[in-house]
């Protein structure tokens, strides 16, 4: 398009007028890369520095101050039924991630229906795995993609994720770092990184915090003992 | 049926010029002043406060030191991370559009709302979206705009434009909600109760959970633009933005050139002050990092991205006295904290952009003649400085508009003239001593042994609601002399 071309080229010449004056584009491309290719992490809150036992409980009472429910498991093998008890029985419509660890779980025939796939509107309540939790603030990483259907995060009115302890890490800049290791070093992003801290809430009625506003009402959290294992299928 | 206040703006038809008319409109609206009551006295500021508190002694003054330096150096290198952001969302499979004036964004964002075939449009709460005027367009066009943020919903029934960038109908009384919600919710039961705000709240997802099933474009905002990886960020609490970005087979992201940080580091340093700044939260509930649309072996998400940079004037910015306002992450602690905000409200700034951040951007966008009045209102007090997380001179850009507009001819008679006798006295420091000391004799005599002055003229507005103390007789160079005898 054009048009575009044009307005492209009027807006970096406004840019290109304001900074010359202080340096050559070249130096300020050499700036640009050199800052990138760095990626200098900020202050870093001492909260955000926990290990070990500390930041699992860091991760455990943020996620509770911020009206998040956890459920500490043994083992994968546990997820069916702690799933069925989180969504009570008023939940027909179950929708579980296509993750090999919620595949080759032992899901209950009945009464709730249960389905894989992203999630449609009917759904009482989603199931997915996370990729990491944050000490931090309690919130979770999830990448999007085959085996996580970003709709589950969103659509039905019980969010129910899976976490292991050991993918808790102490700070957002952890994530990341983990995040580029998956894709060998280089950059390359899923379509999204949700970071979800608590269940949806709003607050635009006279200014009152209200939990379950869109999104989904309850954030429960099931909490693995070690380390993520991808069963085989 | 439009039920709004006669005098409100629209973004192509501002009221900045009246803010005197509409301030005073404003202090006399009850219902409006219990609402602002609440910014400070269990809102805004103590959440702020508390959540700067939860951090340790210092650590908040880092991260805003740091993220001043992220956002001048992000401004510093402007066209070289914007050119590194377009081609990672070009890779990542996006399109990037360049617009240079609102008229621009509209016309591109139609464009692709029409190769879509698109009738029902969701928005997820977009600032940029309000300067460009976007809803009135889609509409004048055949589409059927539908907000979908709570505050954004209840404004967009009240055909009223935003009184807050981050709570936009914090001016509204819930039973105001209500009140449209049963002129708009005709084929529901007219017998329910929806007194609470959280029986609104269900009213609203129930209703537009239709929406954002059967819309064919989502449009959301971006609080950030991230060079590194050519990922947009937006940060929400509803949810409302992510159903909007993953249900429709197109997503636009509709942003503004200054957004931009270089890395995934720096944005993760401006979220660490952004929500504490804003609603005194650590995180907000939703931070969602977008690149590109839906993967192919994705099973949701949309098969489109595009992401629309808006210029309006910023790149003109740049490179002026007021390019430090590009800074802004649109938090809202300035207005959060400024009195003139806490006393009038949003509204009486007369465009889309209130408070301090808006009387500095506004008088940029629409130019000094409408809105020359707004840099005027503000006493310079300083808190919109000592609270914004990228410390932003916002007094000082507010008096560099008011030399602008003062050498413009803005100012009135009254103003000039009593400029011009200050100056001509002030530099002539006999002619000044003499009427200083004549001045402070004369007040002390009138005040008597009361002590103060109940009317003072040419400043009648703060003598009608306040006494002026009289001064003690004698001025500080009559003491100094005499000290030194």
């Amino acid at each position: 398009m054009s048009l575009n071309k044009n307005m492209r080229s009027t807006i970096f010449k406004n840019i290109s007028a304001a900074l010359d004056a202080q340096g050559s584009k070249a130096a300020r491309e050499q700036h640009a890369s050199a800052r990138i290719n760095a990626r200098v992490r900020g202050p870093i809150p001492n909260r955000g520095q926990k290990t070990g036992a500390a930041l699992v409980d860091e991760f455990i009472s943020e996620v509770i101050r911020v009206n998040g429910e956890i459920i500490n498991l043994k083992s994968v093998a546990e997820i069916p039924a702690a799933v069925m008890t989180a969504a009570g029985q008023n939940a027909p419509h179950i929708r579980i991630a296509p993750h090999p660890i919620l595949n080759a779980a032992n899901w209950p025939a009945g009464p709730a229906e249960i389905n894989s796939g992203p999630a449609d509107p009917d759904d009482d309540v989603g199931v997915s795995i996370a990729e990491m939790g944050v000490g931090e603030t309690g919130t979770l990483v999830l990448l999007s993609g085959p085996g996580s259907p970003v709709t589950i995060n969103f659509l039905p009115d019980v969010h129910i994720v899976v976490l292991f302890s050991e993918d808790i890490v102490p700070t957002y800049e952890d994530a990341w770092d983990r995040i580029r290791k998956d894709n060998s070093g280089v950059s390359v992003m899923p379509r999204t990184v949700n970071w979800i801290t608590g269940p949806s809430r709003t607050a635009d009625i006279e200014q009152s915090i209200l939990l379950g506003a869109h999104g989904p009402r309850r954030l429960v959290i099931l909490l693995i003992d070690g380390k993520k294992t991808h069963t085989p299928d | 049926m439009s039920h709004k206040k006669a005098n409100l703006f629209t973004y192509d038809h501002p009221t900045c010029h009246n803010f005197s008319a509409n301030a005073h409109e404003a202090l006399l609206d009850k219902n409006l002043q219990t609402q602002l009551s609440r910014i400070t006295r269990e809102g805004f500021q103590q959440k702020r406060f508390d959540a700067i508190h939860r951090l340790d002694e210092g650590e908040f003054d880092l991260l805003r030191d740091r993220a001043q330096e992220i956002k001048t150096d992000a401004l510093a290198n402007l066209d070289v991370y914007l050119e590194r952001f377009e081609q990672n969302v070009t890779a990542a499979g996006g399109k990037v559009h360049w617009a240079a004036s609102a008229n621009d964004a509209r016309e591109i964002i139609l464009k692709i709302c029409q190769d879509a075939n698109a009738k029902t449009v969701t928005k997820g709460k977009s600032m940029v979206s309000e300067e460009i005027g976007l809803n009135q367009y889609l509409e004048q066009n055949g589409m059927r705009p539908v907000e979908t943020d709570l505050g954004e919903y209840i404004l967009q029934l009240r055909d009223e434009p935003p009184s807050h960038i981050i709570a936009p109908a914090f001016h509204l009384a819930k039973s105001e909600v209500e009140d449209v919600f049963r002129r708009h919710h005709g084929d529901l039961d007219p017998a329910r109760d929806i007194s609470q705000p959280a029986q609104l709240l269900n009213e609203a997802r129930q209703v537009l959970r239709g929406d954002f099933i059967s819309a064919d474009v989502g449009i959301t905002g971006a609080n950030m633009l991230v060079a590194e990886t050519g990922t947009a960020l937006i940060v929400t609490n509803e949810g409302n933005g992510d159903l909007t970005q993953s249900l429709p087979p197109v997503h636009i992201a509709l942003s503004s050139i200054e957004k931009i940080v270089p890395t995934l580091e720096d944005a993760s340093t401006l979220l660490r002050v952004l929500a504490r700044s804003a609603t005194g939260q650590d995180v907000t509930v939703y931070t969602t990092f977008f690149t590109g649309p839906a993967r192919p072996a994705d099973l949701d998400g949309p098969k489109e991205f595009h992401l629309v940079l808006l210029d309006n004037g910023r790149s003109k910015t740049l490179g002026s006295e007021f390019s430090e306002a590009l800074r802004c992450i649109r938090c809202g602690a300035c207005m959060n904290h400024c009195p003139v905000f806490g006393s009038v409200g949003g509204h009486a700034y007369g465009w889309v952009y209130p408070g301090p951040i808006g009387s500095v951007l506004t008088p940029l966008m629409v130019g000094i003649d409408e809105a020359h009045t707004l840099p005027d209102a503000s006493t310079l007090c300083g808190r919109c400085q000592a609270v914004c997380p990228v410390r932003i001179p916002l007094p000082e850009l507010l008096r560099r508009h008011r030399v602008k507009s003062f050498t413009a001819g803005k100012a009135g008679w009254l103003t000039r003239v009593g400029l011009r006798l200050w100056s001509f006295v002030a530099s002539r420091p006999k002619l000044y001593h003499a009427i200083a000391s004549f001045k402070v004799r004369a007040w002390k005599i009138i005040s008597g042994k009361r002590g103060y002055i109940s009317y003072v003229p040419f400043i009648g507005g703060w003598t009608n609601t306040r006494d002026m103390p009289s001064p003690q007789g004698k001025t500080f160079m009559d003491l100094w002399k005499q000290k030194n005898k």
